[in-house]
């Protein structure tokens, strides 16, 4: 036996990293409660660019995801990894740069998502710079990690670890294909895929967000941090080999169910299907391993409200993971899509999976790291019963929501027109629904307030061991493996690991992915596909920044119900080559309000019908729930980066002329005359706003929005009918 | 038109191949699981107990 080496844990930038969630937590969770406050009181935008709902609600997704979760992952996977692989982290320069990197990153994001500076691609919003700084912070993360793994005193890596390190490849893998875009200025840029190619991409990367930035490293957490509040190992070792294997196999083909009945090419949305139902079999796999894990001492999670969090969070994890599955099958995809099923969906995982599992490891872990106890179980009990309930008060109305709203998108009369014809009456229905989901948000976000004055105490109790000190063997390099398993070998090499978990996911991305490239020439080119002028462009553009897509989808599905409702005329579904020139794509995946994609070849939607809308709602449809764009009415036109977007588009194959950047600012203002001149003849002078400069308005924000969503689904219509 | 899509881009091993790999992939990964020696699953099983936490063993023994 060797002599034992002593070493210190750094305990400090655990610390740290908790504290980043906790507060961004804190923030994230309030915004995700104003948002859903806005659904029932519009004007609590403050008629306000910076706090209306499409621009705030990518930032509670981002804060949640990104700043909560991803922070909870840093400290959980600093604190274990020092511990199971028994030394102090690679580097503590590198483990601050990722710290305080990673932090501004997050400020970052709370700057430029209320501003509009967002790639509208879900998940995926911040723009290039900040795109080029997350995967510099995140290749130090991997570096100070594997860095730690060869300089481990234990010669065996842990299960817990593999999900790290899959994490890692992984989103490192995801986050550079989705955000290939090409700049137009120091902040904006076009993605280099368009239409259908950046939709299957954009979800491939969505669907792995899902997988490998809440799910993977969660469940190392899991395989780390149940045991040792259970105090007994893992169920079964060899489940969670197998577990791991097969999950990070299968996870990466399943992103297509996202565009199920979408113009993705149909064997691409059967893979996703398929993939996806086989899913249920390593997620129930890791589930049942966790909660086995307690065979024998289920008196104890009675009493120990840390047990009782990671409970409903195992529990939680084995909902979404069963119903995913379900909601991949076309049929039940048919009804989750586009309602509030799918939101009622990711809360079961963020708030009881993630946030559950979150509260039970900080309330575990913190107390150690300050050298004391929890301050107060009672408080910690209370918190996890007011978050159940926060939980079940969120979801169970918005799963009602969602049928109802469903049912009545899809309800015919006995002589064939729609019953619910205007989307609002599906939308009044459901606001009792929106109410209750508002109480649950306020249950949950309770008892994150109780856990927060409970963790500082016991911080404020207690003193952080900043260093802490431990001993182990050192390993033996030279000790003979001969007649080891080659898994044995494997996992005894981390960068060989981290080689062959890059080349399990790269295979289903690659096969998932690659097929779609050749699409480009099977897409059925149809003349009358124009590229979007340069007042559409700009409207385009004010649109994404406005965050429309976030409640307005523009993918009519070849469904009767959703072509009587949305192109009554024609009849007419979203066809694939109708995207080609979309950088990005905006097919959206919720339908608060209706779908816009044959917006401009309606008959309400006159130009006078839009800038009455845009600037109060509540004036056009009385019980909409949509915010104000007032500023769009005092803004102007910017023509500043305009050549510049010209000129990306047309490197991507977007067939402006040669040249035409030039005359492309003539080109607006002579488009924004007409509009002008429509308007003008469709209102009295009387009619505009008294803040609206009347000589000025073909210089307005507004008239560039209505031109775009007057050139919305025209493409449909051959030329010559036009 | 996926079948046209395979045929003019000459992938067909793509449709092929990953049932190769995961057949291959999972009896490989079950047969090596259930071959592994029970006492080498004891010892990683049993990894993340072996530091005795620095602090109280619980830290739910008191309430204030």
């Amino acid at each position: 036996m060797s002599q034992k080496e002593q070493f210190y844990y750094d305990n400090e930038i655990v610390r740290k990293f908790a504290l980043a969630s906790i507060v961004f937590g804190f923030i994230g969770m309030l915004v995700g409660l104003w948002i859903a406050l806005e659904l029932i009181f519009p004007s609590l935008n403050l008629n306000l660019p910076f706090t209306t709902f499409g621009r705030i609600r990518p930032l509670h997704t981002n804060a949640v995801i990104f700043a909560f979760v991803g922070n909870a992952i840093f400290a959980g996977v600093y604190y274990s990894i020092q511990r199971l692989l028994k030394t102090r982290l690679f580097s503590d320069v590198l483990s601050n740069i990722h710290f305080w990197g990673w932090q501004l990153i997050i400020l970052a994001a709370a700057i430029t998502l209320p501003l509009g500076i967002t790639s509208s691609y879900e998940y995926a919003e911040l723009e290039w710079p900040i795109d080029i700084a997350i995967a510099v912070i995140w290749v130090i993360f991997g570096i100070n990690m594997i860095g730690t793994m060869i300089k481990r005193r234990e010669a065996h890596l842990y299960v817990a670890i593999w999900f790290y390190i899959a994490t890692w490849v992984t989103v490192t893998l995801l986050h550079v294909v989705n955000n290939l875009e090409v700049p137009y200025s120091w902040i904006k840029s076009y993605p280099l895929f368009a239409g259908v190619q950046a939709a299957l991409v954009q979800w491939w990367y969505g669907h792995n967000a899902v997988a490998f930035f809440l799910t993977t490293p969660y469940l190392g957490l899991m395989y780390y941090f149940l045991p040792k509040a259970a105090n007994r190992p893992v169920y079964s070792y060899r489940l969670s080999i197998i577990h791991f294997w097969s999950l990070i196999f299968l996870y990466i083909w399943a992103g297509p169910h996202h565009l199920l009945y979408s113009t993705l090419p149909d064997w691409a949305q059967s893979l996703g299907t398929v993939f996806s139902l086989m899913l249920i079999a390593p997620s129930w796999g890791g589930m049942l391993n966790g909660l086995l894990t307690l065979r024998g001492a289920w008196d104890r999670v009675a009493n120990d409200p840390i047990l009782k969090f990671m409970v409903v969070a195992v529990t939680a994890y084995g909902m979404s993971t069963f119903e995913g599955p379900m909601l991949s099958i076309k049929s039940i995809n048919a009804i989750s899509h586009f309602t509030d099923w799918t939101i009622a969906h990711v809360h079961i995982g963020t708030l009881g999976w993630n946030g559950f599992l979150t509260f039970g490891v900080f309330y575990w872990m913190l107390p150690r790291i300050f050298g004391t106890k929890l301050h107060s179980v009672k408080l910690a009990n209370t918190h996890f019963w007011i978050g159940t309930l926060g939980i079940l008060f969120y979801s169970i109305p918005l799963y009602w929501a969602a049928w109802t709203q469903n049912l009545m998108w899809e309800q015919f009369t006995p002589d064939g027109r729609l019953t619910h014809s205007e989307f609002i009456q599906t939308v009044t229905q459901i606001l009792p629904m929106y109410r209750m989901r508002a109480i649950g948000a306020t249950l949950y976000f309770t008892g994150l307030l109780i856990f927060m004055y409970n963790i500082f105490v016991t911080m404020k109790n207690g003193k952080i061991v900043k260093n802490e000190l431990a001993e182990a063997a050192p390993r033996d390099n030279k000790k003979s493996y001969t007649g080891e398993t080659a898994h044995r070998l494997l996992e005894r090499k981390p960068i060989r690991f981290t080689v062959w978990a890059l080349v399990a996911v790269a295979i289903g991305g690659m096969i998932e992915i690659i097929p779609m490239l050749f699409v480009d020439n099977e897409v059925p080119k149809n003349l009358s596909v124009e590229p979007y002028t340069p007042l559409e462009l700009t409207g385009r553009d004010i649109f994404i920044r406005e965050g429309c897509v976030g409640c307005h989808s523009q993918m009519i599905r070849p469904f009767r119900s959703e072509v009587e409702r949305y192109d009554p005329d024609n009849k007419e579904y979203s066809k694939s080559w109708e995207y080609i020139y979309d950088r990005p794509f905006l097919w959206g995946s919720k339908r608060t309000g209706p779908d816009l994609h044959r917006e401009g070849l309606k008959t309400t939607g006159t130009e006078s019908w839009h800038f009455g809308h845009m600037y109060d709602p509540r004036s056009m449809i009385g019980q909409s729930i949509m915010p104000a764009y007032p500023w769009l009415y005092t803004k102007t036109i910017d023509e500043s980066t305009l050549k510049h977007k010209i000129n990306v588009l047309r490197m991507l194959g977007t067939p402006y002329p040669e040249g035409y950047e030039d005359i492309a600012s003539e080109d607006l203002h002579a488009q924004a005359k007409q509009v002008v001149a429509a308007l003008k003849s469709q209102l009295d002078e009387k009619d505009f706003p008294a803040e609206v400069d009347i000589n000025n308005l073909e210089n307005l924000e507004i008239i560039a929005l209505i031109a775009y969503l007057k050139d919305l689904g025209t493409d449909i219509i051959p030329k010559d009918k036009k | 038109m996926y079948k046209k899509l395979l045929e003019s881009a000459d992938i067909e091993w793509m449709a092929i191949l990953p049932l190769i790999i995961f057949v291959t992939f999972f009896v490989v990964v079950i047969i090596r699981v259930v071959r592994s020696k029970q006492s080498f699953i004891d010892k990683m099983a049993n990894l993340p107990l072996e530091d005795d936490d620095s602090v109280p063993a619980s830290s739910l023994e008191s309430d204030n």
